[in-house]
């Protein structure tokens, strides 16, 4: 049975993150990889590219050096050898395992903070410190989306967390609560 | 009439007062696949199996496979509209079914939802689907029989209250009717009856409540009722939740008696899950634990023992065969879990002889020591009797010169299968069934033509009725035989006024 792009990712994720820890170079290589995937966003025929079967092997790699030219060495020689073994379609999975490995380790969360208005960075910042220290992590990253059908309030997506602290949720409970008293 | 704000606001503020303003902390999922009733979801990694889960479209669901990175879901509920990307939040409960005196006289799906239409049901106690079979110490043997009113049933393969007998046979040999006749003898006898009905037609099932209704059992009787038009969780679930609901009353003492109509289709329907759950297909496609299936829901029919109120619960679980195999997968597990089977054969049924109970292949394991001493005693060569006929019947054919002692050997294995025989919806009151069944062994009625047999039983019972019901009454109140000279001479009265139809 062909391997599932979760698996494929978890191998070359877990793999990518032992070699990295080995040489000592960790977080270069978080840092280089997450610029890479936000390049990747911006311009997603990279991928289309570098995992076309047409376009022959010599001319991707010209295509590769030049985007990566400075990279660590590290960053190098996983991301060349990516495209020996043909991985590049799942290229973002693998970096999204790597990093989770990275976070897991360093205790550092990612998630988003759903408002009605937009937070600031401070006020962000303060939110993924209150986060982060009922959870114990080091650090929690949030990123802010606006939604204003919660009328107040905050909900707080981290990982497989949700903390419901919503004008919109309390106002559901109290109808659920004035309705089944009848 | 004018309404103060002040009244309302001060309700609203007693109606708000235990309003718990806390943050909700859920876990939730991701959904990544969705199929037919079955869901993967990527997350909840503290998930615990057998857990509910909500969706967000609000059905809930089970956690059945917990894997490295995600988690098999079965959905209980609409699933059309749970898309790919949805959440999937994580209850801390497992699942439960209401259950009490509320549900008696109720059609229900398995969730324990009305389809009756009679409105909601008013009952505040819940049990969980899945729950652990009572232990060895809380057991005590079968002692008490559970009369079916069906004269081959409780002549031979008689069932105890707390006993597990498997009702078998091919598609259309009468199996639900048998359950049905045995529901409707259960009157006055202070038995709830659950009649688990899953994947049968639903035109069926409304057939079997309608006649539930007219004998007037649906005043005992709870309908759990899982359609083939239900998504296959549906069906895996009814037998559990039936089975929840009648633990109720056997754990506060009640006699209970279940019907499972039928487990081969639950065995489809869990393996239709299992295979869209990418669990490891086994012999006929069923899953490694097919097996445990069926044998935890039937370890939980039990006779309890007086410490913990005595109270029993009966299954009757039902087994559909291809042209009478009862050698396939499915029909020798349930026949290795079950304390005895009753077969039914669909030659029999079309030869007339209703219920069409194979007598040689049927057994009850502890069916022996659950029947009254009157019943044993005219009805403890039956068998032998019978196996004897169907032997010689075959050899009968070839000749006609046969001795004296064939000859009524055959004579009353004819008249024993007639006797047997038994119109729908006719319980007999056990007493009457000594009776006709003395009446056989004692050879009352090798004189009479077998063609009159039926018109003899039902003359017999009205005359006991009228005249002989003091020795009615003794068998009924002491479960012995009144004093044979007695009951001879009766029915030898009985015998000389009874008139033979000349054609």
């Amino acid at each position: 049975m062909a391997l599932s792009r979760e698996d494929i990712a978890m191998r070359y994720g877990q793999a990518l993150f032992d070699f990295a820890k080995e040489k000592g170079s960790l977080d270069t290589v978080y840092e280089e990889l997450g610029e890479l995937r936000l390049a990747i966003k911006e311009n997603p025929n990279f991928i289309t590219i570098l995992s076309d079967p047409i376009v022959n092997s010599a001319e991707k790699r010209n295509i590769l050096d030049a985007i990566i030219e400075n990279f660590s060495a590290e960053s190098k020689e996983f991301l060349h050898l990516l495209l020996t073994y043909n991985r590049y379609s799942e290229l973002l999975e693998i970096i999204e395992h790597f990093c989770n490995l990275y976070d897991e380790k360093n205790l550092i969360a990612r998630g988003t903070a759903i408002t009605a208005v937009k937070l600031d960075e401070d006020q962000l910042a303060r939110l993924g410190q209150g986060f982060a220290k009922r959870y114990n992590l080091s650090s929690v990253r949030l990123e802010n989306q606006v939604d204003p059908s919660i009328l107040g309030g905050v909900i707080l997506q981290v990982k497989d967390l949700v903390i419901d602290g919503s004008v919109q949720n309390r106002l559901q409970k109290i109808r659920t609560q004035l309705m089944n008293k009848e | 009439m004018s309404i103060k704000a002040e009244e309302i606001s001060s309700l609203i503020k007693h109606q708000l007062e235990h309003y718990d303003d806390q943050l909700d902390v859920n876990e939730v999922g991701i959904i990544t696949y969705v199929g037919d009733g079955i869901a993967r979801a990527h997350g909840l990694d503290n998930v615990l199996s057998n857990e509910l889960l909500k969706f967000d479209n609000g059905s809930y669901g089970i956690a059945q496979n917990l894997e490295s990175n995600d988690v098999g879901i079965i959905i209980l509920g609409p699933f059309d509209n749970i898309r790919e990307g949805d959440r999937v939040q994580r209850t801390g409960r497992i699942m439960e079914v209401p259950v009490g005196e509320q549900m008696i006289g109720r059609v229900v799906n398995p969730l324990g939802q009305p389809v009756d239409g009679l409105g909601e049901i008013k009952t505040d106690k819940t049990r969980p689907i899945e729950s652990q079979a009572p232990g060895v110490m809380d057991r005590q043997s079968v002692n008490e029989p559970l009369q079916t009113g069906i004269k081959a049933i409780d002549a031979l393969v008689p069932i105890g209250r707390g006993q597990r007998e498997l009702v078998i046979g091919d598609r259309k040999t009468g199996k639900t009717s048998l359950a049905i006749d045995t529901i409707l003898n259960q009157k006055g006898k202070d038995v709830i009856c659950i009649y688990v009905s899953i994947g049968q037609k639903e035109s069926t099932v409304r057939t079997q409540v309608e006649t539930l209704k007219r004998f007037g059992a649906m005043d005992y009787t709870i309908v759990v009722e899982a359609g083939p038009s239900s998504p296959a969780p549906m069906l895996y679930i009814a037998p559990y939740a039936g089975t929840a609901m009648g633990e109720e009353f056997m754990y506060n003492g009640k006699d209970v008696l279940i019907v499972f109509d039928d487990l081969s289709k639950q065995a489809v329907a869990y393996r239709e899950l299992s295979l869209l759950l990418r669990r490891p297909p086994g012999r006929e496609a069923y899953p490694g634990d097919v097996f445990y299936l069926h044998s935890r829901l039937l370890e939980r029919s039990a006779k309890l023992s007086d410490k913990l109120g005595g109270g029993s619960m009966t299954a009757l679980p039902f087994i559909q065969t291809e042209a009478g195999d009862i050698s396939a997968y499915i029909p020798t597990n349930v026949i290795s879990i079950t304390d005895g089977q009753i077969f039914l054969r669909s030659d029999l049924f079309f030869a007339g002889t209703r219920p069409a109970i194979d007598a040689g292949n049927s057994v009850s394991r502890v069916g022996g020591s659950a029947q009254i001493k009157a019943m044993k005693k005219v009805a403890g060569t039956l068998r032998t009797d019978l196996a004897a006929y169907r032997e010689l019947e075959s050899f009968a054919q070839f000749g006609s010169d046969l001795d004296q002692a064939t000859q009524a050997k055959l004579n009353r294995g004819r008249r024993t299968v007639e006797v047997l025989k038994q119109p729908l919806h006719d319980p007999i009151p056990v007493e009457k069934q000594v009776l006709i069944l003395y009446a056989l062994t004692h050879g009352y009625l090798d004189a009479i033509p077998v063609e009159d047999i039926a018109r003899y039983e039902s003359e017999l019972y009205d005359n006991f009725d009228n005249s002989h019901d003091d020795l009615l009454q003794h068998i009924r109140e002491t479960g012995q035989l009144p004093d044979e000279a007695d009951l001879q001479a009766a029915l030898k009265e009985f015998n000389d006024s009874f008139s033979p139809s000349n054609n």
